[in-house]
C-alpha cells in the first residue's frame, strides 16, 4: 500500500503543472466584457492598461491568455487606462494621476474621483456603473446603450448602483 | 477623497468633417457593439453561477435548485425542497422529523441521506440523519442546492449514502447584501431570518447568520403534538482558497408518538444542539484539505403512563419490565480529516483523496422506569462507542474525446468499531459514461456497487453486531435533451439490495439477507414560455414493487412566472395510493400556491399557501396498544405571510 501511494504522489507532483485556472468560462467571458468596455472607455481597439490592486496578478494573466486587445503596461505613463482589480493599499501611483481608473470593485467609486465606473457584484449579480461628472471630467463620450448604467455623483452616493435585470 | 488633476487625453470635442465621418461610423460600429454590453453581462452573469463550479456530473443523478427556483418557489427550508424529488416520498417518522421514503418503502430514519453546507456534512453522528437538527437551516443563504440521486458517488469522502445533498451559501463576495426575514403561518408558527454577506476592504469575505423560529403544527389529538422550535447561527470567513465555517443548530421539539405504545406524546421532549467548525484550504483548483469538527448533543425524555415500546429494554414475559419514561442525555463527537488531488492531462482528469473520520458516543445519563415503579440505570446500552474510518479514494475521468467521456471510481473504507463488534472493510466501485451525441443531448449512465453504515442508534437499539447494508449492482441510466426554453429528462435505475436493516418480530432490527430489487423509471419537462409562464411536470415509478408500504408512483406540476415587481407559482404534488398492514391510503395530491410583490427598494412581501386542498400524503403510524394503523399528514394546511428586505 506504501508503494502505491508513493507511486501515485510521485505521478502528482508529475503532473502538477498541468492545472490552470484561466481556462475557465467565467474567466473568458469576464475578459470578454471588460474588453468591450475598456475599449468604449478610450475609444480604442486595442487598449493599454496598468493593472494593480490585490487581484491583479490573476487579471493579467487573464488578460495575456484570453484577449488580445487588452495589452498590460508596466507602468502608468504608457497606459490608456488603470484598472483596479480587488484593492489596494494607500493610493495609486503618483504618475497615475490623470488617467481615469475603472475597477471590479465599487468602493473604488467612493474612494477616488478618477475612478469613472466599476462592474461589481451586489445580490448575486454583476452591476455596472459608470458617474457621469466623471466620465465628463475625461471627456469620455461612452455610446448611448450605456445610458442606463450612467448615473449622477449624487445619485451614486444616495443609491446603491443599479442591479442587471 | 482625492482630487484628480483633470487631464484630457479622450475624444476630441471639434471634429473634423472626415472625423465626423469616422464618428458616424464609430456609432453604427458602436450601437452594434454597445447593443452587446448587456449581452455580454448577461454571459457574465451566467458563466460566473456557482453551480457551474460545484455541480458534478459524476456524482450521480442531478436535481439543481437554483438560487431563483428557491426565490419563485418560496423554498425556505429542506421541506419545501424535497417535496418534488423524484423517486422518493417526503414524510415525518414517530419522532415528529423529516424524512424521504424511497418508493415503496418506509424508513423511520433515513440513514441513506448525506446533507453537505458548503463542503461540510453534517448528517447526525447517531443516526446518519440530518434532519433531526438541520431540517430548518433556513435557505435563505443558499446560492443553491444540488441534489444527487444514485449509488456510490466516490469522490466526497462522506459516508456512503444514496441521496446526496449540497447546499451552497452565497458568496459574499458577489453578495455584498444583508437580508432580514420575518414569517407568520396561519398556525401561529414564526420564522426570523438575519443575514449578512459582505466582502471587507482586507480581501476577506464574511457571511453571518442568525436564525429562530417556531413550527406550529395541527394537534390532531390531545396528547400528539410535534411543534418544534429551532435557532441556527452560521459564519463562514474565506479569503484566497482558506474558507472556515462554523455552525450552529438547535432544535426543541415535541416528538410526537416517539416510542409510545399509545401513539401519545405526554410529556416529552427531544432536545439537540449541534455546532461544527470546518476549515477548508485550496491553494489551487486542484488540491483540497478539509479538517473538521462536529459536537452533537441531545437530550431527550420520553413518556407513556402504559409502556414505551422499546423492544430491546423489554422482556415479552414481563410486562413489569416494560418502561413508561426513558431519559437520555448523550454527546456524539465526529473529526474529520479529506485531503484530495485532482492531476490532470489533456484528457484525463485523476482524482486522488484520502479521508480519515472519527466518530465517538458518549452517554452522560440514560436510564429507564419500569410499569412495575423500578428505575434502572443504563449508561451503556450496547459497548460500541467509537467508529474509525479510512476511506482510500481514486476517481478517473477520462475524455475519449470531446463528446465522449469514461468514469471509473474505486474507494476502499477501512471501518474499525469498538466493543467487540466487527470491523467491516468495504469497496465502492463505480463506473460511468456520460456522451454528448449532439450539442443538446447528454446521456450518462453508471454502475456501481456500494453499502450503507449501520448507525450508533441501529446497534443501541438492537443489541446486535450489525453488518452493512450491501448494494451490490445498481444501475442507472439517464438521457437529457435541452435546447433555448425547454428541456426533458428521462432515466431508468435498477438496484439490487442486501442486508437491510429492518425489524424483526420481536422489533428489534436485524439484517435481513435476502435479496431486495428495486426498478424505477422517471421522466422529466420543463419549458420556459414567457416570464408570465414557466411550466415543469415530472413523473416517476416503480415497477414491479416488492413492498407497497408507501406510494409507488408520484409526479408533480410546477408553474410559476413573473410580471414586473410581482411573482407567482402553483405546485402540485402527487403520490399514488399504498397499502400499510391492513390500512389503505388513497391517492394523495398536495397543492401549494403563493403569490409575492417586491418593490424597488427591495422589500418583498410575500403569501403562500400549502396543502391548500388538504389532500397531501398521509404517513401510517402503527399503534402498538390498539392494534390499528393511524395516518397523519405530512404536511398541515397552512398559510404563510412573509415580508422580507434585501439592502
Amino acid at each position: 500500500m506504501v508503494k502505491l501511494l508513493a507511486i501515485l504522489i510521485s505521478f502528482s507532483i508529475a503532473l502538477a503543472h498541468f492545472w490552470g485556472d484561466i481556462h475557465r468560462s467565467k474567466d473568458r467571458a469576464e475578459a470578454k466584457l471588460l474588453q468591450r468596455i475598456f475599449s468604449d472607455l478610450t475609444g480604442k481597439e486595442t487598449v493599454k492598461v496598468f493593472v494593480i490592486g490585490s487581484e491583479a496578478e490573476r487579471y493579467k494573466e487573464i488578460f495575456k491568455h484570453l484577449t488580445r486587445k487588452i495589452k498590460v503596461t508596466e507602468g502608468c505613463p504608457s497606459a490608456d487606462l488603470i484598472f483596479l482589480a480587488g484593492y489596494i493599499e494607500g493610493e495609486p501611483p503618483k504618475d497615475c494621476r490623470g488617467i481615469p481608473i475603472f475597477s471590479n470593485r465599487r468602493s473604488c467609486l467612493f474612494k477616488w474621483k478618477g475612478c469613472v465606473g466599476s462592474l461589481y457584484w451586489k445580490k448575486g449579480r454583476p452591476n455596472l456603473v459608470f458617474i457621469k461628472e466623471r466620465l465628463d471630467l475625461y471627456r469620455i463620450d461612452l455610446p448611448p446603450e450605456y445610458e442606463k448604467f450612467i448615473e449622477s455623483e449624487r445619485t451614486m452616493l444616495f443609491r446603491r448602483g443599479r442591479a442587471i435585470e | 477623497m482625492v482630487n484628480w488633476k483633470r487631464k484630457v487625453n479622450f475624444h476630441m470635442k471639434k471634429p473634423s468633417r472626415a472625423v465626423v465621418l469616422l464618428v458616424v461610423l464609430l456609432t453604427i460600429f458602436n450601437l452594434s457593439s454597445a447593443q452587446d454590453i448587456e449581452k455580454l453581462l448577461k454571459e457574465y452573469e451566467e458563466s460566473a453561477k456557482l453551480y457551474k463550479r460545484t455541480a458534478r456530473e459524476s456524482l450521480g443523478h442531478l436535481f439543481l435548485f437554483t438560487r431563483k427556483d428557491l426565490e419563485r418557489y418560496q423554498i425556505h427550508t429542506l421541506r419545501d425542497l424535497l417535496k418534488s424529488l423524484p423517486l422518493l416520498t417526503t414524510g415525518y417518522n414517530r419522532f415528529g422529523v423529516l424524512t424521504l421514503n424511497a418508493f415503496g418503502y418506509l424508513s423511520g430514519i433515513p440513514r441513506f441521506i448525506r446533507l453537505y453546507i458548503n463542503e461540510h456534512e453534517v448528517s447526525s453522528i447517531h443516526t446518519g440523519s440530518p434532519f433531526l437538527v438541520w431540517e430548518y437551516f433556513p435557505l435563505d443563504i443558499a446560492e443553491h442546492v444540488e441534489v444527487y440521486l444514485g449509488v456510490g458517488a466516490i469522490e466526497l469522502g462522506n459516508d456512503p449514502g444514496l441521496v446526496i445533498i449540497k447546499v451552497y451559501t452565497k458568496e459574499a463576495f458577489r453578495e455584498n447584501a444583508s437580508k432580514v426575514r420575518a414569517s407568520g403561518s396561519s398556525r401561529r408558527g414564526y420564522d426570523g431570518v438575519f443575514y449578512i454577506a459582505k466582502e471587507l476592504n482586507d480581501g476577506y469575505s464574511v457571511l453571518f447568520l442568525l436564525s429562530l423560529g417556531r413550527d406550529e403544527r395541527a394537534n390532531y389529538r390531545q396528547n400528539l403534538r410535534r411543534d418544534v422550535d429551532y435557532k441556527y447561527a452560521f459564519v463562514s470567513v474565506s479569503k484566497e482558497g482558506i474558507t472556515f465555517d462554523v455552525g450552529y443548530g438547535f432544535t426543541s421539539r415535541d416528538p410526537f408518538m416517539h416510542f409510545s405504545s399509545t401513539n401519545n406524546t405526554y410529556s416529552s421532549h427531544i432536545d439537540t444542539r449541534d455546532y461544527y467548525i470546518s476549515l477548508t484550504a485550496r491553494p489551487d483548483r486542484d488540491t483540497k484539505f478539509l479538517i473538521s469538527f462536529d459536537n452533537h448533543k441531545r437530550n431527550f425524555r420520553f413518556e407513556d403512563p402504559r409502556y414505551l415500546f422499546i423492544p430491546v429494554f423489554m422482556d415479552p414475559q414481563d410486562p413489569q419490565s416494560f418502561p413508561v419514561v426513558f431519559y437520555e442525555n448523550a454527546l456524539y463527537h465526529k473529526v474529520e480529516a479529506y485531503a484530495s488531488r485532482t492531476l490532470r492531462t489533456d484528457k484525463n482528469s485523476l482524482l486522488l483523496a484520502l479521508s480519515y473520520k472519527v466518530y465517538a458516543s458518549d452517554t452522560d445519563e440514560r436510564y429507564y422506569e419500569t410499569v412495575g415503579g423500578q428505575r434502572v440505570e443504563k449508561k451503556t446500552l450496547f459497548p460500541f462507542t467509537r467508529q474509525e474510518i479510512l476511506s482510500f479514494i481514486a476517481e478517473d475521468s477520462y475524455s475519449i474525446d470531446p463528446r465522449n467521456r469514461l468514469i471509473l471510481g474505486a474507494r476502499y473504507d477501512v471501518v474499525n468499531r469498538n466493543g467487540g463488534i466487527s470491523d467491516l472493510r468495504e469497496w465502492i466501485l463505480r463506473a460511468g459514461y456520460i456522451t454528448l451525441p449532439t450539442d443538446s443531448i447528454m446521456v450518462k449512465g453508471f454502475l456501481a456497487r456500494s453499502y450503507l453504515l449501520p448507525y450508533f442508534y441501529d446497534t443501541d437499539f438492537s443489541g446486535r453486531d450489525l453488518k452493512a447494508i450491501e448494494y451490490p449492482v445498481a444501475v442507472s441510466l439517464e438521457g437529457l435533451y435541452s435546447k433555448e426554453d425547454f428541456s426533458a429528462r428521462v432515466g431508468a435505475f435498477y438496484t439490487i439490495i442486501k442486508n437491510r436493516l429492518i425489524p424483526d418480530r420481536g422489533g428489534l432490527l436485524y439484517n435481513e439477507p435476502s435479496k431486495y430489487y428495486m426498478k424505477s423509471v422517471l421522466f422529466e419537462i420543463k419549458k420556459t414560455f414567457s416570464e408570465l409562464l414557466s411550466a415543469e411536470l415530472g413523473f416517476s415509478t416503480l415497477i414491479e414493487p416488492e413492498d407497497e408500504l408507501s406510494p409507488t408512483k408520484g409526479g408533480h406540476l410546477k408553474l410559476s412566472g413573473s410580471w414586473k415587481g410581482w411573482r407567482y407559482f402553483a405546485e402540485l404534488i402527487y403520490r399514488n395510493s399504498y397499502r400499510f398492514r391492513d390500512k389503505r391510503e388513497r391517492d394523495s395530491y398536495d397543492l401549494s400556491a403563493g403569490i409575492s410583490y417586491t418593490f424597488k427598494n427591495g422589500v418583498s412581501v410575500r403569501l403562500k399557501g400549502v396543502n391548500l386542498l388538504n389532500k397531501a400524503y398521509k404517513v401510517p403510524y402503527y399503534n402498538i396498544a390498539e392494534g390499528r394503523v393511524e395516518t397523519y399528514p405530512y404536511v398541515d394546511r397552512t398559510l404563510y405571510l412573509t415580508v422580507d428586505w434585501v439592502f
